[in-house]
């Protein structure tokens, strides 16, 4: 994918934050959801994900370690391993390299943990762990171009640069397939126009669309090309997903490395617990994952009995998410909305998440619950 | 069903009189369980205190009891849970984790191999401990909220100048008096936080207040002298970070 313009940008709501930032500076900031104070693990209120991009202050936080506070003077950004010519660049040197811009939704593989039964270890994540930025960095390929691919690479390993609490406590290293990294990964040094925030990876992460977020590792300090993926704790025992479906609670026999995050809606508006009036009501929410752009939401107030179609935004680029709406008729009484989505390749947003020991990609039908009086 | 029994009088003791969690106070362990200079605003530890309620006393088991090696009192878990567990993680995580016993002892079993200070001894009571006192069958406490403008304040840094000090008496009192928690490189020892490239590194004024006044497990050190903090800071601002 190329540079965008200026009118694609607009098209995809660039502006959109700005003018919701200033009507927010007008009333009270929503506040993030504490799932871990130390390293901050923080989770966004779904009803703030309104925009085309998350802000950069609301979007949701998770550390494995905590923040390294990196002195760009020392920074450089190695390139090692099984290429041509291998570097050791300055921010300045590898924004020479090349520069792109590119949305992308960032959802946390853990997102949506709590709500499986049994209740699984790990950061407790409820709905709000995922958000859209507009990331600007430079293409892995530009870098692997520059560096020159030796035939024998098969994976790149983001060499992260928090620190693990104690030397026994495995770096957090991820690798993904050299297709993956020439295809659409961004080395990241802004987020929605701003320079990256620490707390957000600066002063680079990787964003590597369309998987979740266990690859978009942050504080980068280089790259490994390789032969093999990274044989650290967190590539071999960590993001393991079951090859087959298995009962709730149950072992798995073969499990594979997670990548894709699959098809998924949430309702942002109204937000849980919300009182409305009776009659016309708008629902608002946004679709993303799963294989090629979502082509439907639908909508239920009967438990999933019947279905109303949701009018949704025409899919961008892959790896994006897609603002639908719903128009309701809102009767009186406690009512709680379903959606669920259904991407190009058929696939649907199950009503029961696929139970996985770590807890990983709960993609079950979102619900609100809210409050209709006369 | 005797260790049901035993949990559910735990939890009824526990939902009865919350008082004070001792991990804040001032104990005979709290000179080997430091600080953790990341942990942020006074919002997000209310919220930590809020989610440890802690009863009177330590349950009595009844007569008919489960094996010996399982048995500790509320007391002795309360401590071995800030050794083991809070040195790392803030108490968000392990209160909102509702895990049974199996699920505790796989996470005890992990960070024990991943140096957490629990002897074999200890495993199994812990995570019977644990899956008593945030048991699954028990809703978990709201989450706090904090501010964006809060969770970011915690890792800004306050200024980007390096301090002027003597780096070289700064390693010696390093060695001293912090190594012994957060490791001779500062890199850590599971038992205090990191301390190379640590945001609070260039929060000089926190940086100050927490040496002095300590804060949560780390002792205070209110005989350090101005020239002497600037010398330890001199010292850990010069420890370049690497690549994992």
């Amino acid at each position: 994918m190329d540079s965008y313009s200026r009118r694609d940008l607009l098209r995809l709501g660039l502006l959109t934050p700005f003018a919701s930032r200033l009507a927010l500076a007008k009333g009270s900031r929503p506040e993030l959801i504490v799932r871990s104070s130390r390293p901050q693990d923080l989770e966004t209120p779904v009803s703030a994900l309104t925009d085309e991009f998350t802000p950069n202050d609301l979007f949701f936080v998770r550390s494995h370690f905590g923040p390294p506070l990196i002195d760009l003077k020392e920074w450089r950004f190695e390139v090692r391993g099984e290429v041509e010519r291998p570097a050791r660049w300055t921010l300045q040197e590898l924004q020479q390299v090349g520069a792109t811009r590119r949305p992308a939704v960032l959802q946390c593989a853990g997102n949506g943990r709590a709500l499986f039964k049994p209740r699984i270890a790990g950061a407790q994540w409820e709905r709000g762990a995922v958000g859209q930025a507009l990331w600007g960095g430079v293409k892995l390929s530009d870098v692997l171009n520059k560096a020159g691919l030796k035939p024998e690479a098969k994976f790149v390993t983001f060499l992260p640069g928090d620190h693990p609490m104690a030397s026994k406590v495995p770096p957090f290293r991820r690798s993904i397939p050299v297709e993956k990294a020439l295809e659409d990964v961004v080395l990241a040094w802004q987020m929605n126009g701003a320079a990256l925030p620490l707390l957000h990876g600066a002063p680079l992460r990787a964003v590597v669309p369309g998987w979740a977020g266990d690859h978009w590792i942050k504080w980068l300090r280089g790259i490994e090309v390789a032969t093999k993926e990274d044989p650290g704790f967190y590539m071999q025992t960590g993001y393991k997903f079951p090859t087959e479906p298995i009962e709730p609670g149950g072992k798995p026999k073969a499990v594979k490395t997670l990548t894709e995050i699959p098809v998924k809606s949430l309702i942002v508006k109204p937000a849980a617990g919300a009182r409305l009036g009776m009659g016309n009501q708008r629902v608002e929410g946004v679709a993303f994952g799963g294989k090629g752009p979502i082509t439907r939401v639908e909508v239920s107030v009967d438990d999933g009995g019947t279905w109303g179609e949701a009018q949704i935004d025409p899919a961008t680029v892959a790896g994006t998410w897609q603002r639908w709406e719903f128009h309701w008729i809102a009767l009186s009484g406690s009512q709680v909305l379903r959606c669920r989505a259904t991407d190009s390749a058929g696939s649907v947003q199950p009503r029961e998440p696929a139970w996985n020991p770590s807890g990983y990609l709960y993609n079950a039908w979102d619900e609100v619950q809210c409050e209709v009086g006369a | 069903m005797k260790r049901g029994a035993w949990s559910i009088a735990v939890l009824a003791v526990s939902c009865a009189s919350p008082r004070p969690t001792p991990i804040a106070s001032s104990s005979p362990d709290a000179g080997a369980s430091p600080v953790q200079p990341t942990a942020p605003s006074p919002a997000i530890a209310s919220g930590e205190s809020k989610a440890a309620p802690a009863p009177p006393a330590a349950p009595v088991p009844p007569a008919e009891q489960p094996p010996p090696a399982e048995k500790i009192t509320y007391e002795e878990g309360i401590l071995l849970q800030a050794e083991a567990c809070l040195s790392c993680h803030s108490m968000e995580l392990i209160s909102t984790s509702r895990l049974g016993e199996a699920g505790w002892k796989a996470e005890v079993v992990k960070m024990k191999n991943w140096g957490a200070p629990v002897e074999d001894g200890q495993v199994a009571p812990l995570a019977f401990w644990l899956s008593v006192q945030y048991s699954p069958t028990d809703s978990a406490p709201p989450a706090p909220r904090i501010s964006p403008a809060k969770a970011i304040a915690a890792v800004t840094p306050t200024t980007r100048q390096k301090v002027r000090g003597d780096s070289k008496l700064g390693a010696t009192l390093y060695q001293n008096a912090c190594a012994l928690c957060h490791g001779a490189d500062a890199f850590g020892l599971g038992g205090g936080p990191v301390l190379v490239e640590n945001p609070v590194l260039y929060q000089p004024a926190r940086f100050t207040g927490l040496i002095r006044r300590g804060a949560g497990r780390m002792p205070a050190f209110p005989d350090f002298k101005p020239a002497q903090i600037n010398a330890v800071l001199s010292f850990l601002q010069s420890l370049p970070g690497t690549s994992g």
